[in-house]
C-alpha cells in the first residue's frame, strides 16, 4: 500500500537548486555537530524512558527558541517506511534513523537545509547541507543553531575531551565536515587510488555516495575530516578546504588530459550515456547514477545546454526509489520503479534542445 | 654537557648542588656544597632553598594531577588482555561492553573509564586535549584552566633555565588562581 507524503516534502530537495561555487567538482558541502545531554545515557545505551526524556527536553527547549521553533518535527517512529527512506535519500536523516525506532525524532528547517536528529547515536546531531563548495557557510549555519540550543541544555562536556560523544571518534569539537565530490576525470584516468593515498595522511577519510561503508558509484566520493579532537573548528574546516582545493585542481587537470589525449573514447562514453538515458525503457538506480555521472562531465564541456550541475544534482536524488514512489506514484516493486525511472529520464533527455 | 657529581665539601654526605665562590685576600676559593649547607652560610641560598622546595612540591603535584586526572584506580601500563570489571556508577555501563562496541554508556563513563580510554583516544585523534569551542556554562572555567596550563608550562620552563625570580612569580600566580578555581 502506498502512502502519500505530506505536502511539505515537495520542498525537501530544494537546497540542490541553489547554485554554489565549484559545482563542476563539488556537488554539496555538509557539516554536523554531535551533542549530548550530561549524565543521561547516550541513545545507544538508553532505555526507552530515557530516550523519551531526551526528546521531550529537546522539544521544550526548541519551542522557546524563535529561530528553531519554526522547524518541522517528524517523529520517525510514527511515519511510514517510505517517508523515512525518502528522508534518507534526501540526506536529511542517517541510515540509523531510517530504522524508525521509538523516540527517534528529526527537526527540519522548512527549507530542509538544516536538520536536528534526536536520539541518533548521540542525543543531538545538528547537520547542515548546501550545494557547491561552501563549507564555512554551512558550518556557520549549524554553529548558530548549536549556540542557541546549548545555551539552555545541560551539555555533556569535559575540559579535556571537549564535547562528550557516544563513540570516542567524535570527541572534542563533535564536528564532521564533508563534501560530495564528482571525480570522473580522476576515476577514468585511474588516478583515484593515488589521490586517496595522497590525501589520507593529512587526516581525511574518503567514502562512497551514502557515507559510511557505502561503495563508490557514479564517480561520486565523500571526503570528510578524520579527527575531531585537538583541533579548533576553524582548523578542521580549513584542513578540508585546502585538501579539497588540491583535489579540484587535480580533477580539472585529469579532465583536460582526458579530453586532450583520449578525446574520442571519452566523447563516446558521454554520448552513449545520452543514448541510453533518452531511449531505455528500464533503468535501475546504479546504472542511472553511472550514466548521469557521464552527462555531468558533458555539461562541464558545454553539452546538454538545458541542464546544469544543479539540475543534475537534483536528478540524482529524484531517481532514488522512495522519491520515485512518492513523486511518480509508482508501485513499490523493482520493475515498476525501473520503468518509472527510465520514463522520467527519457522525458528530460528528449526535451527539445537538450543536445545543443 | 656532563657535570661530574661532587659530594658536599662541608657535610661530606649529600650531593653538592651549589657552587660557592669566595674571594679571600685576592684568591678565589671554590666550594661545592649541598643545598642545606649552603643555606646555612648564605641568606640568599636559604631563600633559594625554600623556593626550590616549593617548586618541587608544585611540580610533583602537577605530575600527580596529570597522571591521575580523574577518579578510578591506577591502571597498569598494558591493559589490553586483562579483563576489567569496571562499571559506570551513573548508567551501569560495563567497560567490557565498550571493548566490543566502541560505544560508551553516558558522559560520566569518560570519567570512570578515563585511565583505560586515554590510549584509544590518543590513537584515534593523535592527542587528548580539546582545543575547540566551549559551551557558555564552561567558558569561565575552561579559560581559567587553559591560562593555568600555560602558566604551569612557563613555570617548568623557568625552573629548567633556573630563572627562579620568574618561577616564584609564576608560583604565586598559580596559587592565587588555584584558590580562585576551588572557590568558583
Amino acid at each position: 500500500m502506498r502512502e502519500d507524503l505530506p505536502e511539505r516534502y515537495r520542498q525537501s530537495d530544494g537546497w540542490l537548486d541553489e547554485k554554489g561555487p565549484d559545482q563542476h567538482v563539488v556537488v554539496s558541502s555538509r557539516a554536523r555537530l554531535a551533542r549530548n545531554l550530561s549524565r543521561i545515557p547516550f541513545a545507544t545505551h538508553a532505555k526507552q524512558q530515557e530516550l523519551d526524556e531526551v526528546s521531550q527536553i529537546v522539544n521544550r527547549t526548541i519551542q522557546n527558541l524563535p529561530t528553531i521553533s519554526v522547524f518541522h518535527l517528524i517523529d520517525l517512529h510514527n511515519v511510514s517506511a517510505l517517508e523515512r527512506r525518502y528522508l534518507k535519500e534526501s540526506h536529511i536523516i542517517s541510515a540509523e534513523m531510517e530504522k524508525g525506532d521509538v523516540h527517534r525524532v528529526v527537526h527540519v528547517r522548512p527549507d530542509y537545509r538544516i536538520s536536528i536528529m534526536v536520539n541518533e547515536e548521540d542525543h543531538l546531531r545538528i547537520q547542515g547541507l548546501v550545494s557547491g563548495f561552501r563549507l564555512p557557510d554551512v558550518f556557520q549555519d549549524i554553529l548558530n543553531i548549536d549556540m542557541e540550543l546549548m545555551e539552555t541544555l545541560p551539555t555533556a562536556f569535559s575540559d579535556q575531551y571537549g564535547y562528550l560523544t557516544a563513540c570516542p571518534t567524535n570527541l572534542g569539537t563533535g564536528l564532521r565536515v564533508s563534501v560530495m565530490l564528482h571525480l570522473p576525470g580522476l576515476t577514468l584516468s585511474r588516478k583515484i587510488e593515488d589521490m586517496v593515498q595522497m590525501v589520507q595522511p593529512s587526516g581525511v577519510t574518503v567514502r562512497g555516495f551514502y557515507g559510511e561503508n557505502s561503495e563508490y558509484f557514479g564517480d561520486f566520493y565523500q571526503i570528510s575530516n578524520e579527527i575531531s579532537l585537538g583541533k579548533t573548528e576553524e582548523e578542521i574546516v580549513d584542513l578540508l578546504m585546502s585538501v579539497i582545493r588540491i583535489i579540484i585542481e587535480q580533477e580539472e587537470k585529469a579532465r583536460e588530459t582526458l579530453f586532450h589525449d583520449r578525446a574520442a573514447p571519452i566523447e563516446d562514453t558521454i554520448w552513449r550515456a545520452y543514448g541510453l538515458l533518452s531511449q531505455a525503457r528500464l533503468m535501475d538506480t546504479q546504472e542511472a547514477m553511472k550514466l548521469l555521472s557521464r552527462i555531468r562531465l558533458g555539461v562541464d564541456r558545454g553539452y546538454f545546454k538545458t541542464l546544469d550541475h544543479s539540475r543534475l544534482s537534483r536528478l540524482m536524488i529524484e531517481i532514488q526509489p522512495a522519491h520515485l514512489e512518492y513523486h511518480k506514484k509508482c508501485d513499490p516493486d523493482t520493475e515498476a520503479r525501473d520503468t518509472s525511472r527510465a520514463a522520467l529520464l527519457r522525458n528530460i533527455f528528449t526535451m527539445p534542445g537538450s543536445t545543443n | 654537557m656532563y657535570i661530574k657529581p661532587v659530594v658536599c665539601m662541608k657535610c661530606n654526605k649529600t650531593l653538592a648542588t651549589v657552587k660557592f665562590t669566595k674571594i679571600i685576600s685576592g684568591e678565589v676559593h671554590e666550594m661545592h656544597l649541598c643545598q642545606d649547607c649552603a643555606s646555612q652560610i648564605s641568606p640568599y641560598q636559604k631563600k633559594m632553598s625554600n623556593l626550590q622546595k616549593d617548586l618541587n612540591e608544585i611540580l610533583a603535584n602537577l605530575l600527580k594531577q596529570e597522571k591521575g586526572a580523574a577518579a578510578g584506580p591506577a591502571a597498569p601500563e598494558e591493559t589490553k588482555e586483562e579483563k576489567i570489571d569496571l562499571v559506570c556508577d551513573n548508567c551501569g555501563f560495563p567497560f567490557e561492553s565498550y571493548r566490543k562496541s566502541f560505544f560508551l554508556g553516558c558522559s560520566n563513563c569518560y570519567k570512570v573509564f578515563h585511565k583505560y580510554l586515554m590510549n584509544d583516544i590518543r590513537k584515534i585523534h593523535g592527542n587528548v586535549q580539546h582545543r575547540g569551542r566551549v559551551p557558555q556554562r564552561f567558558r569561565k572555567y575552561v579559560e581559567l584552566k587553559r591560562n593555568l596550563d600555560t602558566l604551569k608550562r612557563d613555570l617548568q620552563e623557568a625552573v629548567k633555565v633556573e630563572n627562579f625570580e620568574r618561577a616564584a612569580e609564576l608560583r604565586d600566580l598559580i596559587r592565587s588562581m588555584n584558590a580562585e578555581d576551588s572557590r568558583g
